[in-house]
Parts: C-alpha cells; sequence; structure tokens
C-alpha cells in the first residue's frame, strides 16, 4: 500500500547511490576475497577437525549478524509503530529478511560443523534450536506481511517484536529441557591461534560491513518500490494502464 | 489520570471483554458446532497416537505428556480458525468494531472465549488420555497438571487469537495460521511437555516443574502485554 503523504524522492531523476554506499559495497567486494584467501591459506589447519573447521569462519560471524539484526527489528519495528514512517517499516523488513537469510546460513553450517564434531548432524543445543526457531517465526513474519492486507506493516512490526521475545523464551527453556549441555562448554572463540584470529576478526568484519550495505539496499530498494507503485496508480489514473 | 480512572478504565475493559466473551459463548453453547467437533477431534488426536506408539502390547508411557500436548495443539488450532468466522460470514466484523468497546477489551474477550473452549477441550483430551495409556496420578499432582495446563492454555489462546485477528482478510487463512502459530507457541510447548512429564513420571522430582511453571507464566505475561499492545492497530478497516 503506497502511503500517499510520505515524500519520496524526485521520480523523474531516479534515487541517486550515494556515494558512501558506493564506497562501502567497493570495499565488501575487496575485502571478501582477502577473507577467503585468509580463511583457506593463511589460517593453520585444526588438528582435529581438519578443513571443516573452516566454516567456523563464517558459521560464527553469521550467527552474530543474525544476533545484530535483532535489536535492528526490534528498534525499527517499535520506532514505525511510534513514528508510523515507511522507512522504519522498510528498516524492519530489510532486517527481517536479512535475519532469516543469515539464520539460514547459521542453520546450514552448524549441521556440517556437528556431523564433524559430535558425529550426529543435528543436536537439540540452546543455540542451534533458538536460531531454528527464530528463523521460522521470522518466515511466519513474513508470511503475515504478505497477506495481511491493509494493516501489513503494523502487523509484522508487532510480530518481529514477539519473535524476538520468543527466541529468548525458546532458549531459557531449551536450556532447562536439555538439563546438561556439554556443548556450552566448547567455548569455540576461546583458544584460537593467531593465524586463526586474524582470519576470523577479518571475516567479522567483513560480514559486518557487508550487512549494513545490504541492509541500506534493501531500504532503498523499499523505496523504489512504493514509487513504483505509485506511478502505477498514476499511470492508471490517467488511463494508460488497466 | 488519577489512580481511581485508571481503575475504572481497567474494570471496564473487563467487564467490555466478559460481554464479547459471553457472547460468544452463547452462541457455541447454542449450536456446539465447534465444541463437539474440536473436542471430538482432539479424543482422535490421542486415540491415533496411542496407535502410533505401541510398545509390544501397550503405548510406551514416556510419549504421553508430548501427546496431551500435540492434541491440545492440533485441537486448539481447529478453534482458532473460526475465532472471527462467525463475524467473517455474517459479514459484520465491521459491526464488532464499531460497538463502543476498548480494542484491548475486544482482544480479551475473544481471547478469553478461546480459552473457555480449549479447556473443555482439555477436558476430554486428558481423561482419554489417562483411559489409553494407563496412567496413575495422585491427587496433589493432578492439581499441578491443572496448573500446567492452565497457564499453557492462556499463553496458547493469546497467541492463537492474536495470530487469527492478524490473518483476518487472509484468503487461505486455515492453513496459514497453522505454519504461522507453531513458532510460536514451541516455549509453550516445550515447558508443558517438560513439566507434564515431570508429573507423569512419579519417581521423579519436581524441580524441574517448577522451573517450567515459573517460566510459563513470565511467557504468559509477556505475551498477553505484548498483544494488547499489538492488537490495537491491527484491526482498522
Amino acid at each position: 500500500m503506497p502511503n500517499a503523504k510520505e515524500e519520496l524522492f524526485d521520480t523523474s531523476r531516479g534515487l541517486p547511490v550515494p556515494w558512501t554506499l558506493t564506497g562501502l559495497s567497493a570495499l565488501v567486494g575487496i575485502l571478501f576475497p582477502i577473507c577467503i584467501a585468509l580463511v583457506f591459506f593463511y589460517a593453520p589447519l585444526e588438528k582435529e577437525m581438519g578443513y571443516v573447521q573452516k566454516i567456523f569462519y563464517f558459521h560464527v560471524p553469521a550467527a552474530w549478524i543474525m544476533l545484530i539484526s535483532a535489536p535492528v527489528m526490534a528498534y525499527s519495528s517499535i520506532a514505525f509503530l511510534w513514528r508510523r514512517t515507511d522507512n522504519w517499516d522498510r528498516l524492519n523488513d530489510a532486517a527481517v529478511e536479512l535475519a532469516i537469510l543469515f539464520g539460514v546460513l547459521v542453520l546450514i553450517s552448524g549441521p556440517l560443523w556437528g556431523r564433524k564434531a559430535w558425529g550426529v548432524y543435528w543436536v537439540w543445543d540452546v543455540r542451534l534450536t533458538s536460531s531454528l526457531v527464530l528463523v521460522l517465526t521470522l518466515v511466519a513474519c513474513k508470511i503475515v506481511r504478505a497477506y495481511a492486507g491493509p494493516s501489513a506493516k503494523q502487523i509484522s512490526a508487532g510480530l518481529s517484536v514477539l519473535a524476538v521475545c520468543n527466541a529468548v523464551f525458546v532458549y531459557v527453556s531449551v536450556d532447562i529441557w536439555r538439563g546438561t549441555h556439554p556443548e556450552k562448554v566448547v567455548n569455540k572463540s576461546g583458544g584460537l591461534a593467531p593465524g586463526m584470529r586474524l582470519a576470523f576478526w577479518m571475516c567479522v568484519l567483513t560480514f559486518i560491513l557487508g550487512y549494513v550495505v545490504m541492509l541500506w539496499t534493501r531500504v532503498r530498494a523499499g523505496k523504489l518500490r512504493t514509487a513504483l507503485d505509485r506511478l502505477h496508480m498514476k499511470a492508471i489514473e490517467a488511463g494508460l494502464e488497466d | 489520570m488519577s489512580v481511581r480512572q485508571e481503575i475504572a478504565g481497567f474494570v471496564s475493559i473487563l467487564r467490555d471483554s466478559w460481554i464479547v466473551a459471553k457472547k460468544d459463548l452463547r452462541v457455541e453453547l447454542r449450536s456446539k458446532e465447534i465444541l463437539l467437533t474440536t473436542a471430538y477431534f482432539g479424543f482422535l488426536v490421542v486415540l491415533v497416537f496411542s496407535f502410533s506408539f505401541f510398545y509390544g502390547d501397550a503405548p510406551l508411557h514416556a510419549v504421553a505428556a508430548g501427546i496431551l500436548w500435540v492434541a491440545v495443539a492440533f485441537a486448539g488450532t481447529l478453534g482458532l480458525g473460526r475465532v472471527f468466522e462467525r463475524e467473517r460470514e455474517g459479514d459484520c466484523i465491521r459491526a464488532l468494531l464499531l460497538t463502543p468497546i476498548a480494542r484491548p477489551a475486544l482482544f480479551l474477550g475473544k481471547a478469553l472465549g478461546v480459552f473457555v473452549f480449549m479447556l473443555v477441550v482439555e477436558a476430554v483430551v486428558v481423561p482419554a488420555l489417562f483411559f489409553f495409556f494407563n496412567l496413575a496420578i495422585t491427587a496433589e499432582r493432578a492439581g499441578m497438571l491443572a496448573l500446567v495446563l492452565l497457564l499453557g492454555t492462556i499463553g496458547y489462546s493469546v497467541i492463537g487469537t492474536l495470530l487469527a485477528s492478524m490473518l483476518l482478510r487472509a484468503q487461505t487463512k486455515d492453513v496459514l495460521l497453522t505454519i504461522v502459530l507453531y513458532p510460536f507457541i514451541l516455549p509453550l510447548l516445550i515447558l508443558g511437555v517438560k513439566a507434564t512429564a515431570a508429573l507423569f513420571d512419579l519417581t521423579g522430582e519436581l524441580g524441574v516443574f517448577s522451573e517450567c511453571v515459573r517460566l510459563l507464566v513470565a511467557f504468559d505475561v509477556v505475551f498477553l502485554v505484548a498483544s494488547l499492545w499489538t492488537f490495537e492497530p491491527i484491526l482498522v478497516d
């Protein structure tokens, strides 16, 4: 639903790309190959895990990004419910989508790690389970947004807050449910060799910058979408389309 | 606003929500359409699961707690699909929205209706479970079971009503509701099953039980407050 009151941009001139976004994207484009090179050629091979340990350099940053996305979602949706400006809604939608994307990355790479480390693909570990439930509830948010009709924005804003609350509850309840959890003792980032440390933090930096680029681009895409919808309406009013 | 006015506003919301719930329950008591079908469905779920988990010549005790909650959750979904259905079929959702009562009262009323309705379903499912699984329980533990079910049902009906009202306008509401609802009630199921399993294990201790109950209370409070806050803007027409 295009919000007629909102000031967008001059559609005849398009939405200019700010140089900061261009620069940031270029930086991520340069950093990403460097990360891969560091992970595979610089960081030493782990004794027990071998090459599978390389998953760690992408799994953990992806999980952190998913966690970063949660406060972004919560903040943007509360800001939207408060202010009712569409940009907050676009930010919320972008954060939800990226949390799903990185959550899926976590859920694919986690079991691959688990297979090598613990011999099974899936363990009912608190972090893995709450990530799964968070992704499921966020998918539910997207579904509701698609079908809820005129008040979809408010609804998905509310739901994404509930999804974050829910993930916290899942974390705590799985904690009780499992009783003892040996996985938690394995502090993954604790004993990193110096070579690994550099590769790891480079990956974290790249992922965070990449996240910012994607978030920004997604918000811009949402803006363009609104502009397109409005042009469509104008075209229909002018009798150019039906 | 003074404290007295605050209290008066709160009381009037409770009264209004009781009116909404009473309306739904009265219609239901006259037709018994959903109540009978859903309670019967809950019974059938228990039966189907008892057949599915045969070990030797009797169903497994260990899965009884899980089956109880799955049966309640499944049967509840049938009922939730119908929360706003009478209004929709009669084309009077707008009339419901135009009634001079606060939105939170409308939400609470609908949730209360679902809550009472689910309790009736549980009154069928629980005895069926004890019957088929040959379970035994002490009077004290039966009271505790009632407490867990009560807390679980509060959370379930609050979230369920909220999601049902969110999907009010969707065409394929019934399918959507189930796939949206289950991820959200997972913490309830985890805690409920864990607490119930602790109760069914007559030799076990109840430390886990009280921990689960505390968390269930927290869950109910958080989601009730969040739902009341979220419900306000949902039903714009």
